[in-house]
């Protein structure tokens, strides 16, 4: 069972994918309240498959996987996928929005979908438009694209909503998926900027996958990956 | 729910080419459903209401199909005419409020002639209306020589009033079996009322009688004696007394005479027709599934493309289940689209072809409401694409399964 104060623990997991050798041998790691999570590895190395067994879009077979307080190795995919929703934002760095929504519609997205999300967004703001538009305010997107459909958006400006999305409503986990490394060097650290200004100022718990070394300073935390399976 | 819907309208609109061409078609293949509908509907209705106010019609005993088609739709021929002493017998019955005698066997141009009273203009009602003259008014009582036209006769002969008209004998094929020596003059020309009536052409049963008995000078055709009859229309004083009036006719001995009900007789006729109406509502059913068929291959086809946007709601904790709602959703709307579109077609078409359809066929169509076979016929059609989205939904689950947060690059 997970302390009070930890937002992430994984214990003694193990998973294969069929036909292949184990990703996870007994892996065990720890996050920790207002932590600044950095999740280093080369390609292969499970990255991928670690974020959808946190996400709760995989069923973990064998060790636990607590979740703000969670038990995600007990519960079913629906009941995670809720939870998903409620205490947690993603930022991917190839697809985060939905096309044929605006900017400010795809920020609101999670309120919209989730009640609870919403009403922690009204505690804080008149509406839910006004807590969106401080977010775009936070992450110095402009007003003029509040209403542009998200495919017209430069790729910066596509992070920083996806950005928003995953803050809006105070998530207690936000996870980024090499948010920005389709960036340069400039914009990425930026971003990074405001990535980690952000979480600071909504006391979210922040966990960055990424192959960057550059970026690990920016965080207090560090698991690393090893090429295949992981050894701690 | 109100979220989930602007979200499928959303996204549908954001494929608009190929959702326009869907909806259309969608629309197209509905407005046929519901033309079939309609076509099949307002036939019926005109055809069991080709002649309303008629409690009884009585001919000689024969079959109650053979009277009502000859003497409604003045098809065919009678087995045998009724002598005019049975109006006496007729009338001397209490409960019989009106009567009004038929004489068949003439005609103009193919059109036929019906020999009556003035009563008829009064008592018989077409599509639930009195009859009205457009222009002129009845014949005159005795051996005036006056005639009435339909509608469609006088529209197709181009008659106004006061023309002078030869009548024929029989279907009036041949120029030696033509009245010549006694010309009718037009003395009113009857609104069109989408019924036989249209097609006829009335004169007094005394004129009537005098084209075949000699009184005005000449004896043309035995086969017609003065005062017979090829039917008698009734009216009755009580409805309910339609059954007891009836079998007091049909126990007549002399002569022996048949009385039935022009409403029961015509809905036996239209049952003769069934085939047809099911031909024609399983070509227009093929016709809808298809195009239903049509937007779940075209959904199914659209998910590939759309795996990342699958993958996105995934990541902001949409349930598998939801995304195949979802695309349930879609598709409905689609649908629904389509059928208020092909409502809006259906009644532009009723409006444009009404009386093209009221002059050429007979058949009374109007805008209006959706009857309850429509309602049913468009809800079968919404249940149908439900089933039918079933499919891209699945797949739509089983993607936002297996893609997780991975879909592939696309």
């Amino acid at each position: 069972m997970s302390s009070d104060h930890t937002v992430i623990e994984v214990k003694d997991l193990q998973f294969a994918w069929p036909q292949q050798t184990p990703l996870f041998d007994h892996f065990n790691f720890t996050i920790q309240v207002n932590q600044k999570t950095y999740i280093a590895g080369p390609s292969g190395s499970g990255k991928s498959t670690l974020l959808n067994l946190l996400a709760g879009v995989l069923d973990a077979p064998h060790g636990e996987i607590w979740v703000n307080g969670h038990a995600f190795h007990q519960l079913s995919g629906p009941q995670r996928d809720q939870i998903r929703g409620e205490e947690m934002g993603f930022i991917f760095q190839q697809f985060n929005l939905i096309p044929y929504l605006s900017t400010l519609e795809n920020i609101l997205l999670p309120l919209n979908l989730f009640p609870k999300r919403k009403a922690a967004a009204l505690k804080d703001f008149a509406s839910i438009k006004e807590a969106g538009m401080y977010l775009m305010t936070r992450l110095s997107l402009p007003f003029s694209i509040v209403d542009q459909p998200s495919h017209q958006l430069s790729v910066g400006q596509q992070q920083r909503v996806a950005a928003a999305r995953a803050f809006i409503g105070n998530p207690q986990i936000v996870i980024a998926d090499e948010p920005c490394s389709a960036l340069d060097w400039e914009n990425q650290s930026h971003f990074m900027q405001l990535f980690l200004e952000l979480g600071e100022s909504q006391k979210t718990n922040l966990l960055m996958v990424s192959h960057d070394e550059r970026l690990a300073p920016f965080f207090n935390q560090r698991i690393d990956l090893p090429k295949r399976g992981i050894d701690q | 729910m109100m979220y989930w819907i602007k979200l499928a309208i959303q996204s549908a609109l954001s494929r608009k080419a190929s959702l326009l061409i869907i909806v259309f078609s969608t629309a197209i293949s509905v407005t046929i459903l519901l033309a079939a509908f309609k076509i099949r509907d307002d036939t019926k209705t005109s055809f069991t209401n080709a002649i309303s106010g008629v409690d009884l019609v009585v001919g000689n005993k024969a079959s109650p199909t053979e009277l009502i088609l000859h003497s409604i739709f003045h098809i065919g021929r009678p087995t045998s005419l009724v002598p005019g002493s049975a109006i006496k017998e007729i009338e001397s019955i209490s409960q019989v409020k009106w009567l009004v005698p038929i004489q068949l066997g003439d005609s103009y141009r193919s059109y036929p002639v019906i020999g009556t009273t003035t009563d008829f203009f009064q008592q018989i009602r077409a599509q639930n209306k009195a009859l009205a003259f457009s222009s002129g008014n009845s014949f005159g009582g005795g051996n005036h020589h006056e005639v009435v036209l339909g509608a469609n006769v006088a529209r197709q002969f181009k008659h106004q009033l006061s023309d002078k008209i030869t009548l024929s004998h029989g279907s009036g094929i041949g120029p030696a079996q033509d009245h010549t020596d006694t010309p009718f003059t037009i003395a009113g020309i009857l609104e069109s009322n989408g019924t036989p009536i249209d097609n006829s052409i009335l004169i007094s049963t005394q004129s009537f009688n005098s084209l075949h008995d000699g009184s005005d000078g000449k004896v043309l055709f035995a086969q017609l004696s003065n005062s017979q009859y090829s039917a008698f229309f009734l009216g009755l004083n009580q409805r309910s007394a339609v059954f007891s009036v009836r079998r007091q006719i049909d126990s007549l001995k002399s002569p022996p005479l048949m009385a039935v009900m022009p409403g029961v007789a015509l809905d036996d006729l239209w049952k003769t027709l069934e085939v047809a109406e099911n031909a024609l509502l399983l070509v227009s059913v093929g016709v809808v599934l298809t195009s239903i068929l049509g937007i779940a291959a075209a959904l199914l086809i659209s998910l590939e493309s759309r795996r990342r946007e699958l993958a996105t709601l995934r990541v902001v904790g949409v349930k598998p289940l939801q995304i195949l709602f979802s695309i349930i959703l879609e598709s409905l709307l689609i649908v629904t689209a389509g059928i208020i579109l092909a409502w809006i077609f259906l009644q532009a078409l009723v409006f444009i072809f009404s009386d093209w359809l009221m002059k050429e066929w007979g058949i009374l169509s109007t805008v209006g409401p959706p009857t309850a076979n429509d309602l049913i016929g468009l809800l079968m059609i919404l249940i149908a694409a439900l089933i039918c989205s079933i499919i891209p939904g699945i797949k739509a689950y089983r993607l936002a399964l297996h893609d997780g947060l991975n879909p592939p690059n696309i």
